[in-house]
């Protein structure tokens, strides 16, 4: 058991220092200079004063070192908790950045591949083999799963928020809202979260509703499943063994999938103004602000990890078999 | 079991829901009414801010949108629209010397935490000049002594003063509390990151720090009382709180607008002439150009690239340009084409007809063809080639996502396609863009660096000053074309320095700069990008109008509050 | 990216799916193949619809009037049957039509080249992973997982901005060099679960290479299972492309249907009413890849005869 953990966690951390090591270098090898953006507002009138601050800032911001100590000093600062300093939103911190923004990025995501899952999981099982259901469940699933996230997400935008004005056009909550832990406010929240959610969930939930349809089908044409109604168990029980049988793989599925919505989120975003990462970082890469981008890049990383890790053990959980056959592997 | 993957799940989803609530309600424990901004006493606008609010930092150039103009004032104004300067803080200022700038400040002012606004406080802003980061850093060096006796700021210069130069810094440099900023600008570098959460000023307004969220919003609060007002020098504003959005893209703003969300919006939003006539929204004039105009936008070659180092290459590349299509078209009739020195309406009277008339250039193919045979180009299987024969291919850049400009800039394609000119788009985001621009690693670019301002001196310094830097930061504010004309560096230099009692003369280095522009083409002028203002009377009315006294910028832009922004703020009333 | 989860084709080496697939070939002949083929609704349907699209994107810009970058139209104008503006104009006066079939042109080439490219990927990764197992395994898997864990999309954003001049053949690279890990995985359980299968063990044994035995036994033994996931990846890559169009990252001096979505999305072509430049990019790219998602398990149900419908 304990083997089993430290190699998965040997693993995890291997492919953390691969994806921070690309994610520094990104930036770092893309063409333009984001201190001339930055002397370009200071306009600066003095070329000889211009040259000095524009040494200066190469300093401040490292730029001025060679790559290989410019990734050193990247490591030794992440290890300080120390993101760096914004250059498009000079003088902020990447940190007050990500913290200001994950949260409503965190709070759009979670809910709709959780929920997604679990209600195109619950649907798409109701659905196999059953006529009617299959019938509409299955076109619709389709459907979703085949659009554009901002497609969708623009008409539900421009018909339910500036037509019938029934959802707010954008930001993530009330312009003239007073903050704080009243219900007004957190009514605010939740109205302007609505739609964004939806846009997101409708097209997972496409996708995990005809996976899991399928999924059942073959289940339930499979050999043991056949057996069992020879031998007279009700359809509802061999259903719930299909179920559990069928969910091992969208378990898998869930993980692969995490980047596709995570890149859903980022345009949903876009189009609902909502201020998470996802338009943070679409700031900050069309404005090559490096340390906004890597500081993101990070987070969205470890996020990841994390996920794929907690998925990993759910997995584990769930299956029997993997389970026995890790403690087979740890004790020999 | 499968309980409990469930309850976790919905745990999850909770705890991430959560998570928005504590953290954005987080700051929420001020004085600002629980029940939410009410909004009928609240003017919402947008369009100025760009992604996170960075501060209030007035130097860097992005600090929370509108605090200067209605927290930190300027010492003057100016009126674009009537040319004329309004004595704001300052009750006179004027040159009482060929080196000497007096300035009274007005009595009865008083900063927001209740000090005195006076002579002295003059002195220590301008006197932030010294450190190098400063913008004014080149002004303040040719200051030699300012005394003060109490209301009365005198600036003793060294050598002769860049006249233009500083009469535009009296009317940009924002007045910040020298209480406030003493113990916290200490250097240089401190100039540049000086960013209190409450900035003290003496406007009719100060920043409502419950409501401040960088991701957001910045909301402002008026004051019991504000001098302007109380001097009866304007109307008291009526909006109790004026609330700033972030921008994120056009399409939300022109939701939030028709939605009613928001009042103002200073985005380009194409297809507004469609909304104005189907009475959704208003704008300055009631029909084409719709804006009042902001600056010149223009095609800016690189003067060092063959074959656009040649006059008569750039000159043919002008008359093959069609700017009535781009404005018409690509900016959906909400601009006005430029005239050939692309000098903005404003400075209309500086503008010489009889010139225009004789080196302007006129759209028209056969010319720009003709021109180009002319001078030894040679047309080779529909495009010309360098005199040598080698084949011309020229980029041509605009920032990327700037939709108007994508549509100009392949119309302008297409254009010299027409004439025999090959020129490809290359696509970059704003920053390699600028950054390209700035080191000069461009062929073509359209740009509009320089806004509107009280001397077309700004202008002449954006298209000749001189040197043209090559190396490290490369060109950061002016001379993008990396154009050498000596007589025309010192025709501007001369201009700085003439004093504004010296009408004629300035009339003539207008002249002559306008002369040389159109002659040697450096820029080919295009359209006169708008001060976008698209506004809405569900919650307020009065807005500024051609058509009525209220004569003022509808623009919450940076620099534009102190131009006549703030009398657009003053004027308004509720519905 | 709004790529569909491949849940259908992601299974473990332990579901029944597979069972289904390996061993020799279950099917008995190429005319029942096609019987089944024809009698099945969903591979019908999806066919039909695919190959229309097909034939509209082949046909379609050779019926155009305008340049579909050409400027010169009425400006808004609705769909008229006047001059060739089919489907209107935009609001600087191009001919939605022209843009449309070129954009659907574009739309089958970013599909067939970035699913392609996936495709290829993910069986030199997912065939080698399963078939040599060991380090090599552990090394592929490990490229795999950091390839799912880097945010892709973020990735293709700087990519995309660094280049200058793009073209519909880079941005197809770049998506099928990000979509493949999940084939890779999906194509490693299947392949583990056939090497320790009696046939392969016999090619072994007469000494043929690895690259023979994977490419002449265990291949052909998935090669339904090969066609399903490159129909994925197909609208997989469509799906992306547009979402990078949409943000503004397509290739230039062309016109994709994302571009369009774009365009008129900040153009106001909703607040000024031209649905008629709104929609249809939107549409095509839903009828392009929901019909390969139904041909997808259309073809599922003919190769597996357990699966059809009752």
């Amino acid at each position: 058991m304990l083997r089993y953990f430290l190699r998965k966690l040997f693993v995890y951390g291997l492919t953390f220092v691969l994806a921070v090591t690309i994610d520094w270098s990104i930036p770092h090898l893309m063409p333009g200079n984001p201190v001339l953006t930055l002397m370009g507002r200071i306009q600066i009138q003095d070329p000889k004063v211009a040259q000095q601050l524009y040494a200066h800032y190469m300093r401040a911001f490292n730029l001025d070192l060679p790559l290989w100590k410019q990734y050193w000093y990247f490591w030794v600062s992440l290890f300080h908790g120390d993101l760096g300093t914004s250059i498009l939103q000079f003088p902020s911190s990447v940190t007050s950045i990500i913290v200001h923004a994950a949260p409503y990025t965190l709070g759009l995501l979670i809910p709709a591949i959780l929920l997604s899952w679990y209600a195109g999981n619950k649907v798409g099982a109701l659905a196999a083999r059953r006529k009617v259901l299959d019938n509409t469940v299955l076109p619709l699933g389709y459907a979703l799963t085949a659009t554009p996230y901002m497609w969708l997400a623009i008409i539900l935008s421009w018909t339910l928020a500036v037509i019938w004005r029934v959802f707010p056009v954008g930001y993530g909550y009330d312009p003239t809202a007073t903050r704080g832990f009243t219900w007004a406010f957190i009514g605010s929240l939740a109205y302007h979260w609505f739609l964004p959610f939806m846009s997101l969930f409708l097209v997972s939930f496409g996708g995990w509703a005809i996976g899991m349809r399928n999924m059942i089908i073959y289940e339930l044409e499979s050999d043991y499943a056949h057996y069992l109604g020879a031998l007279g168990a009700p359809q509802r029980l061999i259903r719930k063994y299909a179920f559990r049988n069928a969910m091992l793989p969208q378990i898998t599925g869930l993980a692969l999938s995490l980047g596709t919505i995570l890149g859903g989120a980022l345009v949903t975003e876009i189009v609902f103004s909502y201020p998470g990462l996802g338009y943070q970082i679409y700031r900050a890469i069309t404005n090559e602000d490096y340390f906004v981008i890597q500081g993101i890049f990070l987070f969205i990383i470890i996020g990841v990890l994390v996920a794929n890790f907690l998925i990993d053990i759910a997995y584990l959980i769930v299956d029997p078999r993997t389970r026995t056959g890790m403690m087979a592997g740890g004790g020999s | 079991m499968k309980r409990i993957w469930t309850r976790t799940a919905a745990g999850l989803a909770l705890a991430a829901l959560a998570m928005i609530v504590f953290s954005s309600a987080a700051s929420g424990s001020g004085r600002a009414p629980a029940a939410g901004y009410p909004r009928d006493a609240t003017l919402i606008t947008s369009g100025t801010q760009w992604g996170n609010i960075a501060g209030t930092n007035p130097y860097v150039g992005n600090y929370a949108a509108g605090m200067v103009g209605l927290v930190n004032e300027t010492l003057l104004r100016y009126d674009p629209i009537k040319d004329v300067y309004i004595n704001w803080l300052a009750k006179s200022a004027k040159w009482t010397g060929p080196k000497q700038y007096t300035l009274v400040v007005r009595s009865g002012i008083k900063w927001a935490d209740g000090k005195a606004f006076t002579g002295n406080d003059v002195k220590y802003n301008v006197g932030l000049g010294h450190f190098n980061t400063a913008f004014w850093n080149n002004l303040w060096q040719n200051v030699r002594t300012i005394p003060v006796k109490g209301n009365t700021v005198v600036f003793n210069f060294k050598g002769t003063p860049n006249y233009v130069q500083w009469q535009n810094l009296m009317w940009n440099l924002p007045m910040i509390s020298p209480t406030q900023a003493r113990p916290l600008i200490t250097s240089s570098a401190k100039l540049t990151t000086y960013s209190p959460a409450n900035p003290v000023g003496t406007g009719p307004y100060k920043i409502d720090t419950t409501g401040w969220d960088p991701t957001t919003r910045v909301v402002f609060v008026r004051k019991s009382t504000w001098w302007a007002a109380a001097q009866h020098l304007s109307p008291s504003p009526k909006p109790k709180y004026i609330i700033d959005l972030v921008n994120t893209s056009n399409t939300n703003s022109l939701n939030a607008v028709l939605a009613g969300v928001e009042d103002l919006n200073n985005n380009f939003l194409p297809g507004v002439n469609t909304l104005v006539k189907q009475g959704k929204v208003q704008t300055y004039y009631k029909s084409s150009p719709y804006m009042l105009s902001a600056n010149t936008a223009w095609l800016e070659p690189n003067t060092r690239v063959k074959p656009l180092n040649d006059l008569y290459f750039r000159k043919a590349l002008a008359e093959a340009l069609n700017p009535k299509q781009y404005a018409s078209v690509a900016e959906s009739g909400l601009v006005r084409t430029a005239n050939s020195t692309g000098l903005l309406p404003t400075w209309n009277k500086y503008v010489n007809r009889t010139a225009v008339t004789k080196y302007g250039f006129k759209y028209s193919t056969s010319a720009a063809k003709a021109l180009l045979k002319a001078h030894g180009y040679k047309l080779v299987g529909g495009y010309f080639t360098n005199k040598d024969g080698s084949a011309i291919n020229l980029d041509i850049s605009v920032p990327q996502g700037w939709s108007d400009w994508e549509a100009a800039r392949d119309m302008i394609i297409a254009n010299a396609k027409a004439a025999g000119i090959r020129i490809t788009a290359k696509v970059k985001d704003y920053n390699t863009w600028q950054s390209d621009r700035n080191t000069g690693k461009f062929d073509l670019v359209i740009d509009n660096a320089y806004q509107i301002s009280d001397n077309p001196w700004t202008y002449w310094n954006g298209i000749f000053h001189m040197p043209v830097i090559t190396k490290g930061t490369g060109q950061t504010f002016a001379n993008f074309e990396r154009y050498n004309n000596t007589t025309a560096w010192k025709l501007v230099q001369r201009l700085d320095k003439t004093p504004p009692s010296q009408k004629t003369t300035i009339m003539s280095i207008n002249k002559q700069l306008q002369t040389i522009l159109m002659q040697r083409l450096p820029m080919i002028p295009l359209w006169y990008n708008g001060v976008w203002a698209q506004f809405t009377s569900q919650h307020w009315k009065n807005w500024p109008s051609s058509t009525t006294s209220r004569k003022y910028m509808p623009a919450m832009w940076r620099g534009y509050l102190q131009m006549t922004g703030i009398d657009m703020i003053t004027h308004l009333a509720p519905r | 990216m709004s790529s569909a989860p491949p849940t259908a084709l992601a299974a473990p080496a332990d579901t029944p799916q597979l069972k289904a697939l390996g061993g020799p070939k279950p099917m008995s002949s190429l005319r029942e193949a096609v019987h089944f083929a024809l009698g099945n609704r969903k591979l019908v349907f999806g066919i039909s619809v695919t190959v229309a699209m097909l034939l509209f994107a082949i046909v379609g810009p050779l019926l155009a009037s305008h340049a579909p970058l050409a400027y010169g139209g009425d400006l808004a104008a609705a769909p008229t049957t006047h001059d060739g503006y089919w489907f209107g104009t935009t609001l600087q006066g191009q001919d939605v039509f022209s843009q449309f079939v070129n954009g659907l042109r574009l739309a089958f080439i970013v599909g067939a080249l970035g699913g392609g490219i996936a495709a290829g990927i993910g069986m030199l990764v997912g065939f080698t992973a399963g078939y040599r197992g060991g380090v090599v395994d552990e090394v592929l898997n490990m490229l795999t997982n950091v390839v799912l864990v880097i945010p892709t999309f973020a990735l293709l954003l700087v990519i995309a901005s660094y280049l200058r001049v793009r073209g519909i053949m880079t941005e197809s690279v770049f998506i099928g060099f990000t979509s493949w890990p999940w084939a890779a995985r999906a194509l490693r359980a299947q392949t583990f679960s056939l090497v320790s299968r009696d046939f392969v063990d016999l090619a072994r044994l007469s000494g043929r290479s690895s690259w023979k035995i994977i490419f002449r036994e265990i291949a052909p033994n998935m090669s339904s299972y090969l066609f399903m996931m490159f129909i994925l990846l197909f609208g997989g890559a469509i799906l992306i492309a547009a979402t990078l169009d949409f943000i503004g990252l397509g290739p230039s001096n062309t016109i994709s249907l994302g571009m369009m979505m774009q365009l008129s999305v900040q153009n106001a072509a909703l607040q000024l009413h031209l649905w008629w430049w709104f929609l249809p990019p939107g549409l095509a790219i839903m009828a392009i890849v929901g019909s390969l998602y139904v041909m997808n398990v259309g073809l599922d149900e003919v190769f597996n005869p357990k699966l059809r419908e009752m």
